[in-house]
């Protein structure tokens, strides 16, 4: 059924909520008369509801960083060697300070995968036909999802970072060390948080890519602060 | 809920001194802006660019620009729609290079500027509507990506695309025909 055409600008004004009151008094009574009219701001208000459920964030296909970090013009003179990398709010934290760079990026990233894990659990309308492809692109183990692979691997990886700042030969005072582990507890409890709340609605899904990405990224920053401890270390017994 | 609001809102000092950092030449805190924000920025580039491959080299150019003109960046908050503004120039400046490169080297008969790609297959995408936003004409798709997926009101999208405002609301009841059509509803 075809649509009055010069209340098509109406119904997408209407839609848009631009009309004045008594334009859009105007318009109701058409629609009240008008089923094609009806038909077509009903169709048009389910694909403002399909965009609004669109992911506003899309991870790239690959790590777009290493091109971006060549390319990146010097703007400063470099910093002492075991200070560099790490911004001046940690540099002043004397021996805390690898641990307070790192907790503060971890913080970060756990914001960025809780903020990722509310946005894709926004309900989606419906998939007509299927998704060709979807969800072959990464291929689970038997019976475990890509993100719980990726969540156990990334577990298993902290582990090993933790165990190896807790020994003697890292140097990390236990101080840090007690930064380190709180901040890790409260990033796990945020995304447990957040699986509560997804789990509580059937149909949701998170986007397993930019998680992912984000635990890489969150491994890399915990081994970033590993390293440092182990210079800074070497640097003492030296 | 409410705790992880305000763990949130606690963690926006640490976002501002990021961006202070990465504003004196910080690469590592740039780093970390670009692992906050690539997603974001990465979306509007393949939406307005359609090309996957082309929609991930306009995503690194932007973070170079925005490297460049960091101290221009008004502070941590306003970094996501300052980043998605860049987006924005740089995809379309880009369209424009490309479509008069186009036209000097092969003129189409039709006068219709051919567009490679389209959305592939991603875990979690609504492909359906993806793919038709995808097959809409540049300036419908245009439109419709700033204002019904971005949120832009149609005076911004007439500054940012050199249209008038009446021609972008336009544009999108076009789109919005088109996709209605598209999609069978």
């Amino acid at each position: 059924m075809k649509h009055c055409a010069d209340y098509e600008e109406r119904l997408n004004d209407c839609l848009d909520g631009l009309l004045s009151p008594p334009e859009r008094t105007g318009v109701e009574r058409h629609l009240e008369g008008c089923a094609s009219c009806r038909e077509f701001l009903a169709a048009m208000r389910s694909l403002r509801e399909r965009t609004a459920s669109l992911p506003r964030s899309l991870e790239p296909e690959r790590d777009l960083w290493p091109g971006i970090r060549e390319g990146l013009p010097a703007r400063r003179a470099g910093l002492p060697k075991s200070r560099a990398g790490f911004p001046a709010w940690a540099r002043g934290w004397g021996g805390l300070m690898p641990a307070a760079a790192s907790v503060v990026l971890v913080i970060l990233i756990a914001a960025a995968v809780v903020i990722g894990l509310r946005r894709s659990a926004v309900p989606r309308g419906p998939v007509e036909g299927g998704l060709p492809g979807a969800g072959t692109a990464q291929v689970a183990r038997a019976g475990q999802e890509p993100l719980e692979m990726a969540e156990a691997e990334y577990r298993a990886a902290t582990e090993k970072l933790l165990a190896a700042l807790r020994s003697e030969r890292q140097g990390a005072s236990p101080e840090a060390l007690k930064v380190i582990e709180e901040n890790l507890r409260i990033v796990e409890n945020a995304i447990q948080e957040i699986r509560r709340a997804a789990a509580g609605h059937p149909g949701r899904r998170v986007d397993e890519r930019m998680v992912t990405n984000l635990y890489r990224t969150r491994f890399e920053l915990l081994r970033q602060a590993v390293r440092l401890f182990a210079r800074e270390g070497e640097e003492k017994q030296s | 809920m409410q705790a992880l609001a305000d763990r949130l809102r606690e963690m926006e000092p640490a976002m501002a001194d990021l961006l202070d950092e990465a504003q004196r030449g910080d690469a590592a805190a740039f780093e970390t802006l670009y692992r906050l924000h690539v997603g974001r920025v990465h979306a509007l580039c393949r939406r307005l660019a359609r090309d996957p491959g082309r929609a991930e080299e306009l995503t690194q150019e932007v973070f170079l620009r925005a490297w460049k003109h960091l101290g221009s960046c008004p502070g941590g908050e306003a970094l996501a729609g300052w980043l998605c503004r860049m987006a924005i120039h740089v995809v379309l400046s880009d369209n424009r290079k490309l479509r008069r490169r186009f036209w000097r080297e092969s003129p189409p008969a039709d006068g219709v500027l051919p567009e490679r790609g389209g959305f592939q297959a991603s875990p979690g995408l609504a492909l359906d509507l993806e793919r038709a936003v995808a097959g809409l004409p540049p300036g419908a798709r245009q439109v419709f990506v700033l204002h019904d997926v971005e949120g832009f009101r149609h005076e911004e999208i007439g500054r940012l695309l050199g249209l008038s405002p009446g021609t972008s609301k336009a544009q999108l009841h076009r789109a919005r025909r088109l996709l209605k059509e598209a999609l069978g509803s």
